[in-house]
């Protein structure tokens, strides 16, 4: 990687079940909270799985008109909260005219969510095709005056490891000045609910709802799903130092490789997944025993942890009892789309206050998850690197590297 | 990272790739029905029988529309593991969502099919790719609505040139035309599903194309693609408005993209 190519985040934005704000979240992910709670908002009296991580209410950007942003669609709300909170944050909100800034954000079932809304509301949009005229990442770059290309992309749950790695190409290449990339998702809908529940992924600890996301211990039986999203400012190292900008983190590294198994379970074959977070690791030139730091993407399944737990062994070998390894999603739940860029954040949150967060509800560690466990509370660490690997239906394998700077 | 530099282009950004191999299928619903048995032209391309049982229309026409593309180029036992796959479908799973909230509402969460979602997500056509031909290189969906070709363009290209891959399979999608479905979410009468496959590989070398010749060629300048390839994909895939509207879109006021890009490159 030539240094002169260097891609740092210099601004964020959030909304997840732990807050709406960077500090908020970080603060809750520190203490070890959890956001899981009985699903409000519609009738789950007959879902197999009644409780989620729910965005209640996305706030109103300032400055923009609350009665024009109530009539959005929630996951168009909450695109516009988190790019807009990412460029103020980052000092590029009220000079965004004088820069070429692009999109890329992690979004995996806009239509069908849009679609289901408006059904469940009395709407026929679903047969309605003519009025499909605009897709919400193209409003929001209008909305919020952009003049760069925008892009939604879709790796399942890996798909904000895949936008910040277009965004970080797209700066190298020189098509955008800077780059909103992220993901966003609001899965917790009736029928995602639903189908999930039916697909037999989710946990059924509806009595235990802060219980309920526990991955590596061995009393896991599914995942808990999640609304939220995270988007981040990314600007080519020279911009950001001309401009003194805050500085959080340098995209050191990507790698993704697909199973090619099957479009729900994942391989039993480990090479894909290892070789991602090998390459990721080469692309930011670090060496294994450099990593300071591993968001996994365990997510609570029974078999998904494990493969997991063997592919980080297999990554790390002897050091693998060295590296300390937390999942986020035992607070979030799983933000599916939106996972990887959240889960990014987290890496952030343990760069920029010195500690770890936990994997919480880890009470009993599944002897084949046998890792450098965060379990439960969080720990002290000065994180240099930080890992995040996610995984996503249809075989994706993403793993990202984020270097202090 | 090195874009391709065209002098012509001094000041803008340019990145290009070339169009190694491509096809179109259309096929409407009794065509559909055959080749979600057999996608392959050829017996060797045979996936599982199970693979597109659950499949959406648009990813039996993305599967098939690849699948032609190799015995066009006379790829037949090639190896394609360390590939990209980009795929764009457009408004992916209409149909089958109409059928899924009638059940829905007549039966509750317990009517919910649990491949709607693994089948219908913007990805899906692009795992279902992956693993029909075995590659292992990254895959993923882009766009999904009115500009997904335009994004799946630039999202491939940027794949292409940023990861150094061998190719990226860059596969665009839909219904044409976008119809209503009917009541009881079957594609619209009259409706075909449209596949277009484009093999994008790097340029190569004088040395390395030897006797060759020159192939199609795809140019991204400052993030917006060439208007031949933006009104080849028009005309194959029935979107009369793809550019104009795209154009918009992107702040260019009325113009369309060739304008933006003849201004470009003046």
């Amino acid at each position: 990687m030539n240094p002169g190519n260097a891609v740092w985040i210099t601004g964020v934005g959030t909304a997840t079940p732990l807050g709406h704000t960077y500090a908020a979240f970080a603060d809750h992910l520190l203490a070890g909270r959890s956001g899981i709670e009985r699903v409000q908002g519609f009738d789950v009296s007959e879902h197999p799985c009644q409780i989620a991580g729910q965005l209640r209410e996305v706030p109103c950007p300032c400055g923009t008109d609350p009665v024009e942003f109530s009539r959005l669609h929630r996951l168009e709300q909450l695109m516009r909260w988190c790019c807009t909170a990412a460029l103020r944050d980052a000092g590029w909100w009220e000079r965004r005219s004088e820069v070429r800034i692009g999109m890329v954000l992690g979004i995996g079932a806009e239509w069908l969510e849009f679609w289901e809304a408006d059904a469940l509301a009395g709407g026929r949009r679903v047969y309605q095709p003519e009025r499909d005229c605009e897709s919400m990442i193209a409003r929001t770059c209008r909305a919020l005056d952009l003049s760069g290309p925008a892009v939604s992309v879709s790796a399942a749950c890996a798909s904000g490891n895949v936008a910040l790695s277009q965004a970080r190409h797209w700066l190298q290449l020189g098509w955008v000045d800077v780059c909103l990339a992220g993901a966003c998702d609001m899965a917790v809908t009736p029928m995602a609910l639903a189908g999930f529940g039916n697909l037999r992924a989710l946990s059924r600890r509806n009595d235990e709802p802060q219980a309920a996301s526990r991955p590596f211990d061995r009393q896991r039986d599914g995942f808990v799903m999640g609304d939220g999203g995270a988007v981040f400012v990314l600007e080519p190292a020279g911009l950001a130092r001309r401009r003194s900008a805050h500085v959080y983190a340098e995209v050191a590294g990507y790698g993704a490789r697909s199973d090619a198994f099957n479009m729900v379970i994942p391989s039993p074959n480990p090479e894909p997944a290892l070789a991602a977070v090998r390459e990721a690791l080469r692309d930011a030139g670090c060496n294994p025993e450099d990593v300071d730091y591993v968001n996994a993407h365990a997510t609570s399944t029974p078999v998904g942890d494990i493969a997991e737990a063997r592919v980080l062994t297999a990554v790390f070998g002897s050091h693998v009892h060295r590296v300390p390894v937390s999942s986020t999603k035992s607070m979030t739940g799983h933000l599916l789309t939106a996972a990887a860029a959240v889960e990014a954040l987290a890496c952030l949150t343990a760069m920029e206050r010195g500690a770890l967060p936990p994997t919480i509800n880890l009470h009993e560690p599944d002897p084949e998850c046998n890792l450098c466990h965060v379990a439960n509370e969080a720990q002290p660490a000065n994180v240099r690197v930080a890992v995040s690997n996610s995984f996503g239906f249809g075989g994706s394998n993403t793993c990202l590297v984020l270097k202090a700077v | 990272m090195k874009p391709c530099n065209d002098q012509s282009l001094a000041h803008s950004c340019v990145v290009s790739c070339e169009v190694a191999a491509d096809a179109v299928v259309r096929a409407g619903p009794e065509t559909l029905a055959e080749l979600r048995r057999h996608p392959g032209p050829a017996p060797h391309m045979s996936p599982p029988a199970s693979l597109l049982k659950h499949a959406d229309e648009q990813t039996v026409a993305g599967l098939c529309a690849v699948y032609q593309a190799i015995v066009r180029a006379g790829w037949q036992g090639a190896c394609f593991r360390d590939w990209g796959v980009v795929a764009a479908p457009r408004f992916l799973g209409r149909p089958a969502m109409v059928a899924a909230l009638q059940r829905f509402a007549a039966e509750g969460a317990w009517g919910v099919s649990p491949h709607l979602i693994p089948h219908r997500s913007l990805h899906s056509v692009s795992g279902t790719i992956s693993q029909a031909l075995q590659i292992h290189g990254p895959n993923f969906g882009v766009g999904g609505g009115p500009g997904g070709p335009l994004e799946g363009l630039l999202a491939a290209t940027a794949l292409l040139i940023g990861k150094q891959l061998p190719g990226v399979w860059m596969v665009l999608t839909c219904l044409s035309p976008e119809g209503p479905p009917d009541e009881a979410g079957q594609m619209p009468s009259g409706s075909q599903a449209i596949g277009m496959a484009l093999a994008l590989t790097p340029i190569p070398s004088p040395q390395e194309r030897g006797d060759k010749g020159d192939r199609q060629r795809l140019h991204i300048v400052d993030g917006i693609p060439d208007a031949a390839m933006l009104a080849r994909i028009e005309e194959e895939m029935g979107l009369a408005t793809l550019r104009r509207s795209v154009g918009k879109v992107r702040r260019f006021g009325e113009a369309s993209l060739i304008d933006v890009f003849a201004e470009r490159a003046s």
